[in-house]
């Protein structure tokens, strides 16, 4: 695909990113338009590639609060959402806010808790608050999870329910880095950690900024037209047991008009939606037992319905 | 099964060109019965190899040499006067097909030779059996062809004699059932079944039950009489009027003759040729001039005129200082070459005699009064020409000027003397028929014109067969305008002769040749006059301009026009006329019996014209062009992608709307696809562009820069503004490229 430049302010968030990922630009900025679009994203890759240094890469960039999470089977709600203690000495209790308090917050692992521990980190995704001791307080904006998990590892786990993976707006694999890129990687881990060097090159209130400009690109009728109808098609597709929801299609729309203005553009395109589809779509489908027997994934389901719909080519009647 | 499948493959092509054959066969019938194409033998055996020659998928080079062997052959075969092993045909085949090429480019379509129109011919069932492999092979639907046939038929069979009652029923029985025998082969070839003889039993009941019921019904069912008024005379009255083809008949004792005082009785053709004319345009021959009616033929023998001598060679008028009011002259040269000797001097008409030049003589008389041109040797006396060349001045007539005039006041007392003679008994009722026909009209020319259309009626049949003698007491022009209507050119011009005369417009019978037929003799183009082109006609006296030829039998006219001075172009009322004057300089005023001798013969030999059945041929060129029009359209279609970029360029070029842009892009895609770049439904214009700029090899990236301004119009909203000024030239650049 051809592109004209990018909007320069999110270049330079993805540039200072590549200073500490090789040759994850892909996944670099996808991270950007999940937190243009307030969505969160959920890694799924086996240990090791860099989930970490990616979410803190872009943590730094924008001078964001980073917290981390590890999941681990006995980690409690509180233990991510904070708790209130007693304080002797005030003669009252006191709100220790947990790690979901911060504005990026790695979770990590987070298919080896608890469903109830799931559910909590959930909630704030959704909500953007928490309820503790029946008082609901707002997290800070930006709020955006990159939760990742293991796909080989599945004993003594909890997968995620598919309710609560409709939660994440997009969902991707890293993979590994090439041959170059991994030598590379090598060269650069001989000298101290990047990461330390690494300054910010956005503020917390120009992103802000951002998030409000990417909710006024235009999505024209007919680009809607084509979501939809994207969606409607994954819930007749007949190796999908399960469709997209009207949430899918939300969070089509919305990651197009971030992935547009990535691309300093005031006007979302069918391109913009093909490529982000697969990303948006995958995880909120079940297929049906037969067809992944047959080897069909749910990314494949996708890719051909995106070969099969129309793209609008003419100014809609209407 | 892959087996049963080409088994089924071969059955249904067996089936679908057989069907093919049997349909073209029904279309070539007629042609043999309705127009002079013989030898129709030839014809539907290439028609047969060359579709047999693509069921059988011959490789194109051996289907060309086929074919080309054939036709050369075939034409050898029908025309060349060589045999097959003396090769001189084959240059004299390339000299033909040279020849008629320029004419064709010419658009002189009435000049082709028939080895040529052969050739074509040929061609043309090439084409058609191509159209039917192609609806065979690749559409694998004989529909449309079926509903052609069918339509083609039933316009024969109503318009025309050919009567093919036979060959609807066979094409609609037969087509049912090949219909119905596709259907099954397409439903098992859609279901992918294995055709088994059962299952093709299975179907085979219920479709012939069907279609013996059908037909039963057709057959048996009460119809309708025809619900419209018969179209076929209308037609025919009209088209033998406007046609001019004088391919022609002729007469057991057929050609010039020059006893003309018993007319009537039947003729038939005679092919023999009289003489071949090399001239630069069409026009009659005239012989001679009589002028007195006996009320059963015409005789000359009152008023012999005067003779005029000239020299070989010697010119005949001097034009200096002379003025000819309401003509126009057009000097041209012809040579002739007889075949058959007389003793007259055929020359064109109308014309005004320049000179004449012969090595076999040295001396020319000129009958003033007959126009009857003769060859003498000062040594041998009379002598018949073989080969002579004439110099002459074509006249066409003004007819504005012919107009003005109303009353015989102008014309010299011995011309009304003379030439407004009719026997005394002539019958009252012709003289009333004249004066009916001319009531409204004021000027002569109208007169003479009235006078000429009233032969176009549907009632006056042209024919030369059981054309009666009139009865003892009956007048010959009264016979056939009040009880035969039936004739040929001695009895339209005869009677046309007399009801002018019945109107004091003096007028004259013309007796010659008509124009001929082209063809090639010696690799030259040349008409050929036979026996059949024997013909006679009208002149017209009109004071000061002289004798004005005009033409009142049906089938026949002459390129000759008459002109408007003062608006040139009004000749569209029907005005192809025999124009037909001779070097009369003065009419004859004494009756000199000592000049020409008459070589009565005692024989009845008649001159006539042929106009056939004219008609026939309007329709077999109606059909040719039609069917040359469907295949042209239908190749144009094909190689739409060639010609509509420049189309569009054109249509484009000047607009300048608010849309513009935008349909100017849409119209790009359209032809994108068409010319085998197409865009798959699900990929993004983005995609697309960078695709079509690699194809292209697009230096500009044409084909994107336009689709980032179309996506700001169509996904933005963006308004057009100056987009289509900017985007034109690479629209162009890359709209033309699709051409390539």
């Amino acid at each position: 695909m051809t592109y004209e430049g990018k909007h320069p302010k999110l270049n330079e968030v993805i540039r200072n990113i590549e200073k500490v990922i090789i040759g994850k630009r892909d996944i670099a900025e996808l991270s950007v338009v999940a937190l243009l679009s307030g969505g969160h994203v959920l890694l799924e890759d086996v240990p090791g590639v860099g989930k970490t240094m990616m979410v803190r890469a872009l943590a730094k960039s924008i001078s964001a609060d980073f917290k981390r999470i590890q999941f681990t089977p006995d980690l409690l709600p509180s233990d991510v959402t904070g708790v209130s203690i007693y304080n002797p000495r005030e003669q009252e209790f006191t709100f220790r806010p947990g790690p979901i308090m911060g504005n990026i917050i790695l979770a990590d692992e987070i298919n080896r808790t608890s469903p109830k521990t799931q559910s909590a980190l959930l909630e704030g995704m959704e909500e953007a608050s928490v309820t503790i001791d029946g008082v609901t307080r707002v997290l800070e904006q930006p709020f955006f999870v990159m939760a990742t998990q293991n796909p080989i590892e599945y004993e003594g786990t909890y997968p995620l329910p598919e309710a609560q993976l409709d939660r994440f707006l997009l969902k991707m694999k890293m993979g590994y880095p090439d041959i170059f890129e991994e030598v590379e990687v090598l060269n650069r881990a001989r000298l101290a950690s990047p990461l330390d060097s690494l300054g910010p090159v956005m503020s917390l209130v120009e992103l802000r900024g951002l998030q409000q400009e990417s909710k006024a690109v235009i999505v024209d009728d007919a680009i809607k037209h084509y979501i939809v109808e994207m969606t409607q098609t994954t819930r007749q597709h007949r190796s999908v047991y399960l469709g997209a929801s009207p949430r899918g299609s939300i969070a089509l729309m919305k990651a197009s008009q971030s992935y547009a203005l990535l691309y300093d553009r005031d006007y979302v395109l069918p391109d913009d939606v093909q490529y982000l589809a697969p990303f948006v779509l995958s995880h909120r489908l079940i297929l049906k037992s037969e067809a992944k027997y047959e080897g069909i994934t749910a990314e494949q389901v996708v890719a051909e319905i995106i070969d099969n719909i129309p793209v609008p080519v003419k100014r809609a009647v209407n | 099964m892959i087996q049963r499948t080409s088994l089924l493959d071969i059955l249904l092509k067996v089936v679908l060109y057989g069907y093919g054959t049997l349909l073209l066969w029904e279309w070539l019938q007629p042609v043999n019965q309705l127009t002079d194409t013989d030898n129709m033998g030839v014809f539907i055996v290439f028609m047969c190899l060359s579709l047999l020659s693509y069921f059988l998928q011959v490789h194109w080079v051996v289907r060309i040499m086929i074919f080309v062997v054939y036709t050369t052959v075939s034409i050898q075969y029908l025309y060349s006067q060589f045999s097959l092993f003396e090769l001189a045909w084959i240059g004299e085949l390339i000299s033909d097909m040279k020849m008629n090429i320029s004419r064709m480019v010419k658009v002189d379509w009435m000049l082709l030779t028939n080895s040529f129109r052969t050739l074509l011919f040929f061609v043309l069932i090439w084409l058609i059996s191509y159209l039917i492999h192609y609806w065979v092979a690749v559409r694998r639907n004989l529909f449309l062809f079926f509903l052609l046939t069918i339509v083609f038929l039933a316009v024969l069979d109503t318009f025309t004699p050919y009567d093919a009652d036979g060959s609807i029923v066979r094409v609609v029985i037969i087509g049912f059932a090949v219909l119905g025998l596709l259907a099954f082969f397409r439903l098992f070839e859609q279901e992918r079944l294995t055709v088994s003889i059962d299952g093709l039993r299975r179907w085979l009941i219920p479709l012939t039950i069907m279609l013996l019921f059908s037909g039963t019904i057709g057959f048996a069912a009460p119809k309708l009489n025809p619900q419209w008024p018969d179209p076929v005379p209308f037609i025919i009255s009209y088209s033998t009027k406007t046609t001019g083809d004088s391919k022609s008949a002729g007469s057991k004792r057929t050609g010039y003759g020059e006893n003309d005082t018993q007319l009537g009785g039947s003729i038939s053709d005679d092919h023999a040729v009289v003489f071949y004319a090399d001239t630069p345009t069409r026009h009659y021959w005239k012989v001679e001039n009589k002028y007195y009616y006996t009320g059963k033929g015409w005789t000359r023998l009152d008023y012999p005129g005067e003779l005029t001598e000239y020299e070989n060679d010697q010119d005949m008028v001097d034009l200096t200082d002379t003025e000819l009011p309401g003509i126009k002259l057009q000097e041209q040269k012809a040579s002739v070459k007889m075949e058959q000797f007389y003793n007259h001097v055929p020359y064109p008409t109308p014309s005004l005699l320049k000179r004449v030049s012969a090595e076999e003589t040295d001396q020319y008389i000129f009958n003033d009064s007959t126009n009857l041109l003769t060859a003498q040797s000062k040594n041998w006396g009379r002598i018949k020409l073989t080969d002579y060349e004439v110099n002459y001045y074509l006249k066409t007539f003004d007819r504005n000027y012919l107009k003005k005039v109303t009353s015989a006041n102008d014309v010299p007392e011995d011309i009304i003397g003379i030439y407004t003679q009719l026997p005394r008994n002539l019958p009252e009722r012709i003289r009333n028929l004249a004066l009916e026909i001319t009531s409204n009209k004021d000027n002569w020319y109208d007169k003479v014109k009235a006078v000429e259309n009233h032969f176009d009626g549907p009632e006056f049949v042209y024919d030369k067969q059981d054309i009666p003698y009139p009865e003892e007491q009956q007048d010959y022009v009264d016979q056939f305008l009040f009880e035969t209507l039936r004739g040929y050119c001695d009895n339209f011009s005869t009677a046309m002769v007399v009801l002018l005369r019945s109107l004091d417009i003096p007028a004259r019978w013309a007796k010659g040749y008509s124009d001929g037929v082209a063809t090639i003799k010696n690799g030259e183009s040349v008409y050929m006059i036979t026996n059949n082109n024997a013909h006679s006609w009208v002149e017209v006296y009109f004071p000061e301009v002289g004798w004005v030829p005009f033409e009142p039998t049906k089938g026949f006219n002459n390129t000759n026009q008459f002109y408007d001075a003062s608006l040139t172009t009004q000749a569209n009322e029907n005005d192809h006329n025999t124009a037909v004057t001779t070097p009369e300089k003065r009419e004859p005023t004494q009756p000199d019996k000592k000049t020409l001798p008459d070589t009565d013969k005692s024989d009845q030999s008649a001159s006539f014209g042929s106009g056939d059945i004219s008609w026939k041929i309007i329709l077999r060129n109606t059909a040719i062009g039609l069917v040359g029009v469907m295949f042209l359209a239908f190749l144009l279609y094909q190689s739409r992608r060639k010609w509509l970029p420049y189309v569009f360029i054109t249509r484009y070029k000047g607009k300048n709307g608010t849309d513009t842009f935008t349909s100017a892009y849409n119209v790009l895609l359209k032809q994108l696809n068409r010319a085998g770049v197409p865009r798959p439904e699900g990929q993004t214009l983005r995609e697309y562009a960078v695709y079509v700029d690699r194809v292209y090899r697009m230096s500009n990236d044409n084909m994107q820069q336009m689709t980032k301004e179309y996506e700001r119009i169509l996904y933005r909203g963006d308004q057009e503004n100056q987009a289509w000024r900017q985007y034109r030239e690479l629209w162009e650049n890359l709209i033309k490229e699709t051409t390539s």
